[in-house]
């Protein structure tokens, strides 16, 4: 018997910002960094302790840097491990559905 | 007596007043003069322009290359901002005479503008500008906002087709603001465009990280300038800062040095490494420095198109796959692109 797992949503663009910016904070507004820590790792301690998937919608953004997105994803992946990282998180990327490998790719390589 | 005293007051005072506007205009006529102890240091060519100037008792006039676009004509470019930081190390005050020039591209102005802002170009000393013949030409100069930087308050022409933004940090504002330009030009409608958005993005983040190449002091400049051709739906970017450039950017550059003094590989084949994405970030963590390798994956799937990549003395044009190399150095990072709707 499988268990449906419950889904936390985060939408970046609501939740964060529609104009996301480079990797670290002093680089200026809305990092990779900034996200990690105000948004991202709090949900995400969420859905480990519920043990559900925590689906991020990339969708209505102005785009991303390839920073950005490594140092929210791979910077999380550093803090657990890819494995624990990949097992609980989804994407939804209907702009841009070539992101989402691109973002596993940084988390998997992340602790390499 | 008092009447006596005052008097005798107000000639003394007269006379004061009547040495300092005689000392004023004097230096007036004379603050522009070329001083005989600058001209020591110039070349040949270069001390017959400024005698010249010195006798005619007006500033030295540098020539601009007739086709002035550094994508275009990139070693002709470089050769004129280095005669002109000659002059202007020297404390010489020069004249840049545009009236000749046959071609401006705006990638070129971008650059203008970056290397006038920065004090280890100008040394603080001034220059003037004359207008181009041409009156398109005249008009672009005029959007650009370089009158503006150089002192001279001029009207700034209301076409709108040159924006140009500078600041030291990465500035989403300025991302989306040249993103909504470019769709409006281009599409004729407002939409958008990510890979033009994280290109922004992305250079804006390597000039903060490793344009000054002093952890310390992080705070070069950017310049970028979004340009629409009238009649076109082609809209160019020009991205530049004067910082260190990408070869001498810390680690990197011992790992340049060491490779060039082997003879094993020259700046264009590293440059070539990085943008394939096959060489490591200058920050030595692996998973860093994967801006400039997203910027070229962007312009293979031709979401950008007439990439340009210059620093140092690597002058690349990616479309007809040529490296040159420069005899004069660029001091920082230059990069250009357009977006089409093609």
């Amino acid at each position: 018997m499988t268990t449906l797992q419950e889904t936390i949503k985060v939408s970046l663009a609501e939740q964060f910002a529609n104009t996301p910016g480079a990797r670290n904070i002093d680089e200026g507004e809305f990092s990779g960094e900034a996200f990690l820590q105000t948004c991202l790792l709090s949900h995400f301690k969420e859905a480990l302790l519920k043990d559900s998937i925590l689906l991020i919608d990339l969708d209505n953004t102005e785009g991303y840097a390839t920073s950005f997105l490594e140092e929210a994803f791979g910077g999380l992946a550093r803090m657990f491990d890819a494995e624990t990282v990949l097992n609980h998180i989804e994407f939804k990327s209907d702009d841009e559905p070539l992101l989402i490998e691109e973002i596993k790719t940084y988390i998997k390589e992340a602790n390499k | 007596m008092r009447k006596k005293e005052s008097k005798k007051y107000n000639k003394n005072k007269s006379l004061k007043v009547f040495k300092q506007r005689k000392h004023h205009k004097t230096w007036k006529k004379n603050k522009n003069r070329v001083k005989s102890s600058d001209i020591f240091k110039l070349n040949r060519e270069q001390k017959k322009i400024a005698h010249k100037a010195r006798q005619a008792n007006k500033p030295p006039s540098i020539e601009l290359p007739k086709n002035f676009s550094f994508i275009n004509n990139p070693q002709e470019v470089l050769e004129f901002f280095h005669k002109l930081q000659k002059f202007l190390k020297n404390k010489i005050s020069v004249l840049l005479d545009f009236e000749n020039v046959e071609v401006i591209t705006p990638d070129v102005l971008a650059l203008l503008m970056a290397k006038f802002s920065n004090k280890e170009f100008t040394y603080g000393t001034k220059a003037w500008i004359n207008k181009p013949l041409n009156h398109e030409l005249s008009n672009l100069l005029f959007e650009s906002g370089f009158y503006n930087l150089l002192g001279e308050k001029k009207d700034k022409n209301t076409h709108g087709l040159l924006s140009t933004k500078k600041n030291t940090i990465v500035d989403t504002e300025v991302a989306v603001s040249a993103r909504k330009l470019a769709a409006q030009r281009t599409y004729g409608f407002d939409r958008k465009i990510q890979p033009l958005y994280r290109t922004l993005i992305e250079c804006m983040a390597n000039t903060k990280k490793h344009a000054s190449g002093n952890q310390l002091n992080m705070s070069e400049t950017w310049w970028l300038s979004v340009y629409n051709k009238p009649g076109t739906d082609i809209t160019t970017f020009t991205f530049c800062d004067t910082g260190v450039g990408i070869f001498k950017s810390s680690k990197l550059a011992t790992f340049t040095k060491l490779a060039i003094k082997l003879g094993i590989s020259k700046h264009s084949d590293i440059l070539l490494r990085i943008i394939e994405g096959k060489m490591e970030s200058s920050t030595g963590l692996h998973y860093r420095g994967k801006g400039l390798p997203k910027i070229y994956s962007d312009y293979k799937n031709n979401e950008l198109k007439r990439l340009f990549i210059a620093s140092n003395n690597v002058f690349a044009d990616f479309d007809n796959g040529t490296f040159i190399d420069l005899k004069k150095q660029l001091n920082g990072t230059f990069l250009y692109w357009e977006i089409s709707p093609n």
